[in-house]
């Protein structure tokens, strides 16, 4: 699996667990929600983690731009993680309609983040950053 | 390097589509409006009231939110940025709006020739300036994926369209001596294929699986939106030179509408998230594009049940286009309105989710209004005289409601925008 691939594969696991844990939420299974909400927080984090410490550094480096899609995507960041919490919430009160509205949020939020990674940023990073194959590797989503 | 890169944030402002998007809510109320009258008796394709109705619906309703989201979508998928907004709303929202008006008043008013033409011109106008938009843009983006390249496709489709709506008015008001009907079929062919379909297909390769959590769709189906247009191609040479041969290619069009059907069957079958509204609006939009498709079928040879043709329009138009525009604007436009404002750091619990804007009860309630008010459609289709005022109190009633959740959402945009901090607004 090339670099890209990898990358986009990581946002899919990450769709898949959401989806997962509303599946979990519609059925009123609040402990298998809040297993899997954990899994879907610390992948997500593992991602984040990816791209804000080495391929972002990288991609700036490399073009010299530091305030231009990077800056953005680092703040969508921000906003998913602020999502995050506010799912974790809803869970500690059980709040079913509640999580159900910050998870579709956090959802679409999500995809239209990934679709500009996966349609212009990712293209834009194996062009412009030397070691980009190298940088992300199967298995090793950190 | 490319300009579009550097244009991430430069999605439109939220006026921009939403202007769009009310344009079109209120063009549905228009309809109900025009239904009111029991003009047509009898169904009959060429008459005035069917005319001034179909563009309604194809421009008024579907072609707004369809530009709108267009934009949107290029912005946010391809990186087309829409920096200037105020000048694609003068370029392109305005003349629409101003087009579309006077082209169904000039079918309505005998066909007035001087209508007519002012409005292939401003329509003209509105779709160049959309297509150069989208088309310039998609050349200068290194999107390459399957929905941006499906755009480009779908804004060919609508040039080709709106070249033969033009030859249709000069011929109409006696400035081009053509053959009226084979240009006709064409437009029509091209209107709702070239452009609809394609458009559609495009859209929903991204969206599908984003929204539902499906595996993707194949690479193959890009190529299908490329068979689309070269059959549409092959069916306007078939209408001008070999008439007794179109059945082949008209045919051939109907592979491509069964194997997009089949395919999204497939992959919704596979969605992790069934519960979504969206995965049943999505279902009876397919269904409506294979009933709809089929019946412009059978409409060459079968002439001797003048409802089909009508049928046809009203299920590929009303069922397969607005239901799929209607679920695709309570997804986005709650997300829209969601973003603008976190942009905007209101303090945490100050803004609700998308649910908020729109609960999934109000999509819901939405979805059976659109199936009751294509049942009142099909009755009327069938017999325009007796069920006349029927789909008007249908169309109104789900223009009305339409409206109402719109103005909820604006109403709620504008309470968090006032209760926000005076620094954050600026
Ligand atoms: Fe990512």
């Amino acid at each position: 699996m090339n670099a890209i691939a990898c990358l986009t594969q990581q946002h899919r696991d990450c769709d898949a667990i959401l989806a997962q844990a509303e599946q979990a939420v519609r059925h009123g299974d609040w402990t298998t929600a809040g297993q899997t909400c954990l899994r879907l927080a610390t992948d997500l984090e593992q991602h984040f983690q990816l791209e804000e410490q080495q391929l972002f550094p990288a991609f700036e480096a490399a073009t010299g731009m530091y305030s231009g899609p990077t800056a953005v995507m680092r703040q969508e960041h921000q906003q998913i993680r602020l999502l995050l919490q506010d799912m974790d919430d809803a869970l500690l009160a059980s709040d079913a309609s509640a999580w159900l509205g910050h998870a579709e949020t956090l959802l679409i939020l999500t995809q239209q983040h990934n679709m500009k990674e996966e349609n212009i940023l990712y293209p834009m990073c194996r062009q412009h950053i030397a070691g980009f194959e190298q940088m992300v590797r199967p298995g090793v989503s950190a | 390097m490319s300009q579009a890169w550097l244009s991430y944030d430069d999605a439109p402002p939220i006026w921009l589509p939403a202007s769009f998007f009310g344009a079109a809510m209120l063009w549905l109320l228009a309809l109900g409006g025009l239904l009111l009258p029991a003009g047509m008796l009898a169904a009959n394709r060429y008459h005035p009231q069917l005319l001034a109705l179909t563009h309604v619906l194809a421009l008024g309703v579907l072609g707004n939110i369809m530009a709108g989201a267009l934009l949107q979508m290029l912005a946010v998928a391809s990186a087309v940025a829409a920096r200037r907004a105020g000048r694609l709303l003068l370029g392109i929202f305005l003349p629409w709006q101003a087009g579309t008006a006077l082209l169904v008043g000039g079918f309505l008013h005998g066909f007035s020739p001087l209508a007519l033409q002012a409005a292939a011109a401003l329509l003209g106008a509105a779709i160049l300036r959309l297509a150069w938009h989208g088309l310039h843009g998609l050349a200068h983006s290194p999107a390459r994926d399957a929905s941006s390249r499906g755009m480009a496709l779908a804004l060919l489709g609508l040039l080709v369209a709106a070249a033969l709506g033009l030859c249709l008015v000069l011929t109409l008001s006696g400035r081009l001596a053509l053959p009226w009907l084979p240009l006709l079929h064409s437009h029509v062919l091209w209107a709702a294929m070239g452009w609809l379909l394609l458009l559609m297909l495009a859209v929903s390769q991204t969206v599908i699986p984003l929204f539902l959590i499906t595996p993707p769709y194949p690479a193959w189906m890009l190529s299908t939106g490329r068979a689309v247009l070269l059959l549409l191609l092959a069916c306007s040479l078939a209408l001008l030179f070999w008439p007794a041969q179109l059945w082949l290619p008209a045919s051939l069009l109907l592979i491509p509408v069964l194997l997009y059907a089949v395919q999204s069957w497939q992959l919704l079958r596979q969605s992790r998230r069934p519960a979504d509204p969206l995965w049943w609006q999505w279902q009876a939009v397919l269904a409506c594009l294979l009933l709809g498709c089929v019946a412009a079928w059978l409409c060459a040879g079968w002439t001797i049940w003048p409802s089909l043709p009508l049928l046809a329009g009203l299920w590929w138009l009303g069922g397969a286009g607005l239901g799929a525009t209607l679920a695709m604007l309570g997804k986005i436009l709650p997300f829209l309105a969601w973003l603008h404002l976190k942009r905007l750091n209101p303090p945490r619990g100050l803004l609700p989710s998308t649910h908020g804007f729109l609960p999934e009860s109000a999509q819901l309630r939405l979805r059976h209004l659109h199936l009751l008010w294509l049942l009142a459609g099909t009755l009327w289709c069938w017999q325009p005289a007796r069920f006349h005022l029927l789909f008007a109190l249908a169309t109104l009633a789900l223009a009305a409601y339409a409206l109402w959740l719109g103005g909820n959402i604006a109403q709620r945009y504008q309470a968090v925008r006032r209760a926000l901090p005076a620094a954050a607004v600026r």
